[in-house]
C-alpha cells in the first residue's frame, strides 16, 4: 500500500440487530431517510524520516565499537609486554639470586674460622694469649697475664697415725714429694694424676650387670 | 499378476482348520510385518539399554575415576622441593645452609654424538671422561652425572652449549661453609636431602618444612602449554635452627682436641664448653671429625657425637659426687680427717690408691686434692648404698641429658638390687660405671651453678620461614645441693690446680680455676681392664668463686702419657683461655682461700 493512497474509513456495520432477540429487536420507525453526511476522510500521513540522526546515531556507535577495540587491542598489547616484561625481570631476579647466594657462599666460606687462622698464619699472625683489665674494685689498670698465686696449701705434720685427732698443723710447708702428671715436676719419686688404680681382684666383684666377672 | 484365492467362506461361518489336515500340511508362516517390527523394536531396545547402561556406567557410577584419569594425562605433577632451614650459631653464622642448585641430566637416547658431549662437559664438570661416556652410553632415558648438583653459573654454562639430551632440573643443595666444624653436632643430610645424623636427623621435621606441588597442562607430547591451566601449592620453607655454639670458641675448641688426639695417640677426643647458669652449650668438639660436605671420604665410625653416644667410666672426676654428698647430708667437712692406709678392703677384696704410699693423714679436701680412692672409699661408706644412689640419679646419672642430639646414652648405671658388696666402693672414685661427656660436664655444671642443676641444651631457638625468632622451652632445673655445699666444692676443687693437686697445667694466668681430674681403665671388652688403657679427662671451672664456664676434657685411650693431668688438663687450660677471652669475662680479682689437704 502506498503511503500517498487514501485511506478510506469504512463505518463498521451494525450488527447488534442481529444479536438481539427477536423481541428485543426494535423495528425501524418509519420516517424520511437520514440524510448522508459527508464524513471527512482519514489518511495516514506519511513521515517525513530524518537520515542525519541515523547517521550520527550510526557513527557514534561505530566510533565506541572501534575506540573499544582499538583500547582492548592496546590493553592486550601492553598486557603483552608486561608479561614479557615481568618473565625478563623475573629471570634476571633468579640469576641476581644465584649470584647472590654463591657470593654468600663465598663470603661464608671466606669468613670460617679454619679460613681465618689459614690466612692469619699465612700473614705470621699469631693468636694473643694475653689480655689487660681494669679493676673496678681498686680503680687500676691490671697488666695481664697478671699473677694469681696458686692455691696456698696448709698441709700438717707428718702422719703420727692420729686418726681424728685434728691435729692439723698450721704450718705452711708445701708439700713436694709428688711429681704429679701436669707440667710442674718436683723432686720426688711419685707419680700421681688422680688414677684410679683398681688393683686386686676388685675388677671381678662390681659392675655385675654391665661388665661381668670384672 | 492374477493369485487365487479361495472363495470368502459362508457368512456366520468359521474356518477352524481340522486336525488331520494340519498334520497332513504344515503350513509355513511367513512372520508378518509387524511382527518383525516388534522383534527389531526389542532387538534396538535390548542395544540402546546396554548403550545406555555403558554411558551410566561411564557418565554417572566410574565418572570421577574416568575423570581423574583424563585429567591425569592432561595435567603434569611436578612436587616444589622445601627449602631446607638453615642452622647457625648463636651469632647467626652459618654452619650449615640450602641453596638452588641445578642437577646434570642426560637422556642418553637423545644423545648421537656422545664423545662430543663428554670432550664438553668432562672438563667443566671436573669428571672422568671414561665414565661420563659409559653414563651417556646407557639405554635409558635418564642418567644422572653429577653425584653433586652444581651451581646455576654452572648450570647456565651448560645450558649455552645447547648440547642434546642434556638438562639441568632445579633442586637444592646442602652445604657446611665451615667444612668440619661442629660436624658431630649438625651432622649431615642424605642423597634425598633428608636428616640423616645429627641435629640435621633429630630436628628434621623442624628444617625440612613441607613440600608444594604445581600441576600444569600438557599437550600430547608433555610439553607445557602456554597459558594453559596451572595450579601451584606452594612449598613451605623449613624453619632453622639458632644453636647455643659459639663458632669461634666451638673452632678452637676443635683445633686443640684434634691437635692433641694426634699427639696422644688417642682413639678419640671430646671438649665441651657450657654455660652453668643456663646449660648452654657453647662448644662441643669430637676428634676424629668428618666433612659433611665430602660424606664418601667420611669414616663412618666417626659420624656421631661420642659426646652423648659413647659412655665410659669417669673415674675420679665421679669423686666429687661422693664428696658432695657426704657434704650435703652432714657426714663430713671440707676439713674432716682421714687416715688413708696403702691398702684397705672392702667385702674381701683389696683396694689401692694409684700410688704407693704409707699411712696418710688427709683432709677430706686432701682427698679430693690427691685423688685417694680409699678416701672416697671411706666417705661412700658413712654415707651408705641407698644416699650414694640417690644422689647419682640427682646428678642425672642412669638417663639421658635430652640434650636434642640423635643416639643419646644414658649411659649404665647399675640398679641398686644390683650392687655387689663392692659396688658402693667402685662407684666411689668412679668404675663400675657408665657416663657420657654430657653428664661428668652437666655434674660440675651443677656446683658451678650453686647446686642447681640446668639441662644441657644446645638448640637456642627457631627462626621460623618469615624470619620470626621462637626460642626453645627453657630447660627443666632442680636443685640438687646446697649454695653452702657448692661453695665449698669449689674451694676443695680449686685446690686440685695446686702445686700440690693433680692438675696444675689447668690454671689460668688471672683467673681463679676449680676442677678435677680422671685417669680412669678402659674396659677391654673381655671382663677386665687388662690392656685396655685409660680414659684421661679434666673437668673444670672458671673462675672458681663465680663460675662462668664449665669446660670438660676427655681423651680416649692416650698412649703417650695417660693422665687427665697431663694429657687433658693443658687443652681445658687452651680452649678455656681462649674462651675467656672470646667472652670477655674478666677476673674476678679474688685471692683462693687456704687449703688444708693433710692434717
Amino acid at each position: 500500500m502506498s503511503a500517498a493512497a487514501p485511506l478510506r474509513y469504512q463505518a463498521r456495520p451494525r450488527t447488534g440487530a442481529a444479536t438481539l432477540p427477536k423481541n428485543l429487536q426494535i423495528r425501524p420507525t418509519v420516517g424520511p431517510k437520514p440524510v448522508a453526511r459527508s464524513r471527512p476522510r482519514l489518511v495516514v500521513s506519511a513521515q517525513q524520516r530524518s537520515t542525519a540522526g541515523r547517521f550520527a546515531f550510526v557513527v557514534v556507535v561505530g566510533g565506541i565499537l572501534v575506540g573499544g577495540l582499538v583500547a582492548v587491542l592496546l590493553l592486550h598489547m601492553m598486557a603483552a609486554q608486561d608479561g614479557f616484561r615481568v618473565t625478563a625481570l623475573q629471570q634476571r631476579l633468579a640469576t641476581l639470586t644465584d649470584q647472590v647466594q654463591e657470593q654468600q657462599q663465598v663470603v661464608a666460606a671466606d669468613s670460617a674460622p679454619n679460613a681465618l687462622q689459614a690466612r692469619a698464619d699465612a700473614l705470621g699472625m699469631v693468636p694473643t694469649t694475653i689480655s689487660a683489665f681494669h679493676n673496678k674494685g681498686n680503680g687500676h689498670a691490671v697488666e695481664s697475664p697478671m699473677y694469681v698465686p696458686p692455691p696456698s696449701i696448709v698441709t700438717g705434720k707428718p702422719a703420727t697415725a692420729k686418726s681424728g685427732a685434728g691435729a692439723a698443723a698450721a704450718g705452711n710447708s708445701t708439700s713436694s714429694k709428688t711429681s704429679k702428671s701436669g707440667t710442674t715436676s718436683k723432686t720426688g719419686t711419685k707419680s700421681k694424676a688422680g688414677t684410679t688404680s683398681t688393683a686386686g681382684t676388685k675388677q671381678s666383684t662390681h659392675h655385675p650387670h654391665h661388665h661381668t666377672g670384672r | 499378476m492374477v493369485t487365487r484365492t479361495a472363495p470368502p467362506p459362508p457368512r456366520g461361518a468359521v474356518h477352524r482348520p481340522t486336525r488331520s489336515a494340519v498334520q497332513r500340511r504344515p503350513v509355513r508362516r511367513r512372520p508378518s510385518a509387524r511382527h518383525r517390527l516388534e522383534v527389531v523394536l526389542f532387538v534396538s531396545l535390548i542395544v540402546l539399554s546396554l548403550i545406555g547402561g555403558r554411558l551410566l556406567q561411564l557418565q554417572g557410577l566410574d565418572r570421577s575415576a574416568y575423570a581423574a584419569s583424563a585429567q591425569d594425562q592432561q595435567l603434569q605433577t611436578v612436587t616444589l622441593a622445601a627449602t631446607r632451614g638453615a642452622i647457625t650459631d648463636r651469632d647467626g653464622n652459618p654452619i650449615a645452609t640450602s641453596v638452588d642448585a641445578r642437577d646434570v641430566v642426560a637422556d642418553p637416547e637423545e644423545i648421537s654424538d656422545p664423545l662430543a658431549i663428554v670432550d664438553r662437559l668432562a672438563p667443566l664438570l671436573d669428571l672422568n671422561a671414561v665414565t661420563l661416556l659409559r653414563q651417556l652410553s646407557t639405554h635409558s632415558q635418564y642418567a644422572l652425572l653429577t653425584r653433586t648438583p652444581v651451581s646455576p653459573s654452572v648450570a647456565d654454562s651448560i645450558l649455552a652449549m645447547k648440547l642434546p639430551g642434556i638438562t639441568t632440573p632445579d633442586t637444592t643443595r646442602r652445604i657446611y661453609p665451615d667444612g668440619t666444624l661442629a660436624a658431630n653436632v649438625i651432622g649431615f643430610v642424605n642423597a634425598d636431602g633428608q636428616g640423616a645424623g645429627g641435629l640435621e636427623y633429630s630436628y628434621q621435621r623442624t628444617l625440612a618444612g613441607h613440600s608444594g606441588i604445581e600441576r600444569y597442562q600438557v599437550g600430547a607430547n608433555g610439553e607445557a602449554i602456554p597459558d594453559g591451566r596451572t595450579d601451584t601449592t606452594p612449598a613451605v620453607p623449613g624453619s632453622g635452627l639458632r644453636l647455643t655454639l659459639q663458632r669461634d670458641i666451638q673452632f678452637e675448641a676443635q683445633r686443640q682436641i684434634t691437635r692433641q688426639v694426634k699427639v696422644t695417640k688417642s682413639l678419640s677426643g671430646t671438649v665441651i664448653v657450657m654455660n652453668p647458669k643456663n646449660g648452654q652449650i657453647l662448644a662441643l668438639a669430637s676428634a676424629p671429625t668428618f666433612n659433611p660436605n665430602n660424606l664418601a671420604r667420611a669414616n663412618s665410625k666417626d659420624l656421631g657425637d661420642p659426646a652423648v653416644s659413647v659412655p665410659f667410666e669417669p673415674g675420679s672426676v665421679n669423686k666429687v659426687i661422693t664428696m658432695s654428698a657426704g657434704l650435703e647430708d652432714g657426714l663430713v667437712t671440707p676439713d674432716s680427717h682421714f687416715v688413708i692406709p696403702d691398702s684397705y678392703r672392702v667385702a674381701g677384696t683389696p683396694f689401692h690408691d694409684a700410688e704407693i704410699h704409707g699411712t696418710e693423714h688427709l683432709t677430706l679436701t686432701g682427698i679430693l686434692a690427691e685423688s685417694s680412692n680409699i678416701g672416697a672409699i671411706k666417705v661412700a661408706q658413712r654415707l651408705g648404698p641407698q644416699r650414694f644412689d640417690y644422689y647419682l640419679h640427682a646428678y642425672g646419672f642412669g638417663k639421658p641429658t635430652g640434650v636434642g642430639l640423635p643416639a643419646e646414652s644414658g649411659g649404665l648405671l647399675p640398679p641398686r638390687s644390683q650392687w655387689s658388696g663392692t659396688t658402693l666402693a667402685t662407684l666411689s672414685f668412679g668404675q663400675g660405671i657408665d657416663v657420657t661427656a654430657m653428664q661428668v660436664a652437666s655434674v660440675y655444671s651443677t656446683i658451678a651453678d650453686d647446686g642447681i642443676r640446668v639441662n644441657p641444651n644446645i638448640v637456642e631457638g627457631t627462626v621460623d620461614p618469615d624470619h620470626h625468632y621462637v626460642p626453645a622451652p627453657a630447660p627443666s632445673r632442680h636443685r640438687v645441693i646446697s649454695v653452702q655445699v657448692a661453695t665449698e666444692l669449689r674451694n676443695m676443687l680449686e685446690a686440685v690446680t695446686s702445686n700440690e693437686g693433680t692438675a696444675p697445667a689447668a690454671r689460668i694466668a688471672g683467673y681463679r680455676v676449680a676442677g678435677k681430674t680422671g685417669t680412669a681403665n678402659r674396659y677391654n671388652g673381655h671382663g677386665g681392664y687388662s690392656g685396655a688403657g685409660y680414659t684421661a679427662t679434666f673437668v673444670g671451672m672458671v673462675p672458681a668463686d663465680n663460675p662462668q664456664l664449665v669446660c670438660e676434657v676427655v681423651l680416649d685411650r692416650p698412649l703417650h702419657n695417660h693422665y687427665g693431668g697431663a694429657v687433658a688438663a693443658p687443652i681445658f687450660h687452651d680452649v678455656m683461655s681462649f674462651a675467656l677471652r672470646t667472652l670477655k669475662i674478666p677476673p674476678t680479682f679474688t685471692k683462693p682461700p687456704k687449703a688444708q689437704l693433710k692434717w
